[in-house]
């Protein structure tokens, strides 16, 4: 008998899940960000997702049976303040990663500082008032609390908008007369100047002629005798 | 002639040449990298009510245009009519994104213009925006049944732009959704 129930439960819950096409792990996963994002009553605006107590757990549960029903985050959030009020607001926003607010906040400025502002382009997001800017180093910002390196709040950026958004343009097929453009010039110049040097000698033995000579000579006698 | 006469002119004609290139180049003008991508993942809230969340899976099933627009845009009224008259003639559905505005401004800004979307996304904080590539208003993405990125118009969409760009990828996506049925 209780295998059945049991087994009837399974396929129940697996058609659920088909249902609204989420797997197990996904909806795990949405209910832990839900309850990290939201507080509780009794909570003292702390995540949720850090207590054990009875309303916390069955909040959660509640949590869970909304997502599996297919709601929306935004529908959960709204049912639930709707119920609870501010009582389900963060006092303040828990960084998902473990890093400092410090450190979170140099690292947003060193990336913000080597992406370009798509609306003003000579400066980068980190020197720019755009709103969009704004907007960017938010997005950078939010990145690295979800755990990205440096490297990746760049990339993911860059997949977005492209090279552009690049502040300095990277090594590669189309950009490398850009990169080495500067040296070659410096290359070529050597030469011609080398070139140059080793013919100058030559060109100065045949400044005067003969008979430029004989000409300057015969002007400088001239010159004395009037004197 | 000696070669000393001709090397200065050649490098100044090839000068010539590459700043040529890059006169009819327009630096404002970023290549998107969205062509062929899916619709970034989103839920926002809808303008005229933020109780209903937009999300992309509203936008697939259907030919779409996303457009994205402010009440702030100046060149957004320029393309309003062109939308307006292709909301009458229902030739294919607009969806608005209102990026970076005002609620009320942009309630009012529709009331005096008219609507011409069939739901608009309330975009604030360029969430949306930015993970579409977008770098001002107005922009239009072309999103196919499959809610694929097909075309991305920069700048308004004049009569002009419509009939000889926007048409002959929306008419392209017709006849592959047909081929395909």
């Amino acid at each position: 008998m209780r295998s059945i129930v049991l087994s009837l439960l399974l396929v129940l819950a697996s058609t659920i899940g088909v249902a609204t096409g989420q797997t197990g792990e996904e909806i795990d996963a949405r209910v832990d960000a839900l309850s990290r994002s939201l507080s509780c009553p009794g909570c003292d605006g702390t995540p949720l997702a850090k207590h054990e107590f009875p309303l916390a757990t069955d909040l959660k549960t509640m949590i869970k049976d909304l997502v599996e029903e297919g709601r929306s985050d935004l529908e959960i959030r709204k049912y639930l303040f709707d119920r609870y009020g501010d009582a389900m607001a963060l006092s303040e926003i828990e960084p998902v990663s473990d890093l400092s607010a410090e450190e979170i906040k140099t690292r947003t400025e060193t990336v913000s500082k080597t992406l370009r502002c798509v609306v003003c382009q000579n400066q980068s997001i980190y020197d720019s008032n755009a709103p969009l800017a704004e907007d960017m180093r938010r997005l950078v910002q939010k990145r690295i609390e979800a755990g990205d390196s440096d490297e990746e709040a760049r990339e993911y950026l860059r997949n977005l908008y492209g090279d552009y958004v690049l502040m300095s343009p990277p090594l590669q097929m189309n950009t490398i007369l850009l990169w080495l453009g500067p040296a070659l010039l410096v290359l070529l110049g050597g030469v011609w100047f080398l070139s140059r040097l080793h013919a100058a000698p030559t060109a100065s033995e045949a400044a005067l002629t003969e008979e430029q000579r004989a000409r300057v000579a015969e002007a400088l006698a001239e010159r004395d005798r009037s004197a | 002639m000696s070669l000393s006469r001709i090397l200065p002119v050649g490098v100044f004609l090839i000068l010539v040449v590459f700043m040529a290139i890059g006169l009819t180049r327009d630096p404002s003008v970023i290549p998107t990298e969205m062509i062929d991508r899916e619709m970034p993942k989103f839920e926002l809230p809808e303008l005229y009510d933020p109780d209903i969340a937009v999300r992309t899976e509203d936008l697939i099933g259907e030919t779409t245009l996303v457009n994205v627009f402010g009440s702030w845009c100046v060149a957004c009224l320029q393309e309003h009519p062109t939308l307006m008259q292709l909301s009458r003639d229902r030739t294919v559905r607009i969806v608005g994104v209102n990026w970076r505005d005002k609620r009320q401004d942009a309630l009012t800004w529709l009331e005096r213009h008219g609507d011409p979307y069939a739901s608009i996304i309330f975009d604030a904080e360029s969430d949306l925006v930015i993970e579409m590539g977008v770098t001002g208003a107005p922009e239009t993405f072309v999103v196919d049944p499959r809610g694929r990125i097909r075309y991305k118009q920069i700048g308004p969409i004049t009569p002009d732009v419509w009939d000889d760009t926007i048409r002959p990828v929306i008419d392209a996506i017709v006849a592959e959704t047909e081929a395909a049925s």
